[in-house]
């Protein structure tokens, strides 16, 4: 069974817990293997994290929404938001690090590369438009 | 709303600290987690980490325990974490952070661990 939902948030801790709820219940839903849907929840999970940490500093009205489709063998995402251009492909995964020297940041970068079979995005209008796609 | 972060801590035996976290560990968890975790591992030389019950792991909840192993591992102590859900331990591995902090099956093999 295919199925499809959006849901509208604001860049807060609070908002991405909404979402995980949201998405699980969507997923459960669906018939989506659950390993796919693990894939696409961290993938905007790091998504959403982003934004809260960086992508809204400047911006009056933060918005963000989050568009997906699930069905099995495939999930894909939509995002919109009106934060800060950020092109998550342009990011390089970090090079290796050992624990002393280690900078506790960059991980979500090098996740959303290895769970995502395919990222596009594009900034239109003062809106990002990100779409990721999993894929089994 | 889905179940908030907790995190139990158990003194074990030869100045071990057991640190249990259970439930989401995503932005909204570490967030609650962070400020203790950090307290705890400040204090303590040995901790071992039982992951069984983090339902979700994020970068962000990563970042929570390299802070708390670095901590650690600065006086010469130990960090150990264990038990992690199938998909925690495939975060581990793709961030490398199982290279960085000894990973094990179980609460024994963590106590083992700490012993070397």
């Amino acid at each position: 069974m295919s199925l499809a939902g959006w849901i509208r948030l604001s860049p807060t801790a609070a908002e991405v817990s909404r979402f995980n709820d949201w998405f699980d219940r969507r997923c459960a839903a669906s018939d989506i293997e659950k390993s796919l849907a693990a894939d696409m929840k961290l993938c905007i999970n790091e998504v959403l994290a982003n934004f809260i940490s960086y992508g809204f500093k400047n911006t009056a009205n933060p918005s963000i929404v989050v568009n997906v489709w699930l069905r099995p063998g495939r999930a894909v995402a939509r995002i919109f938001d009106n934060g800060t251009y950020f092109d998550f492909r342009k990011w390089e995964r970090p090079a290796d690090r050992d624990l002393p020297t280690a900078e506790p940041g960059g991980y979500g970068i090098a996740l959303i590369k290895e769970r995502a079979s395919r990222i596009c995005y594009g900034r239109f209008c003062g809106v990002n438009r990100l779409k990721i796609i999993c894929e089994a | 709303m889905g179940m908030d972060m907790r995190l139990e801590q158990t003194s074990l035996p030869d100045n071990i600290l057991l640190v249990k976290l259970i439930g989401p560990l995503d932005i909204a968890g570490a967030g609650e987690v962070d400020m203790p975790f950090s307290v705890l591992s400040g204090k303590h030389d040995k901790v071992i980490v039982d992951l069984a019950g983090v339902t979700f792991l994020a970068s962000i909840g990563i970042r929570v325990l390299v802070k708390a192993a670095r901590a650690v591992n600065g006086r010469k102590g130990r960090f150990v974490v264990f038990g992690p859900t199938e998909d925690a331990r495939k975060v581990l591995r793709s961030t490398g952070i199982d290279t960085m902090i000894p990973v094990v099956a179980d609460q024994t093999a963590a106590i083992s661990e700490c012993a070397k």
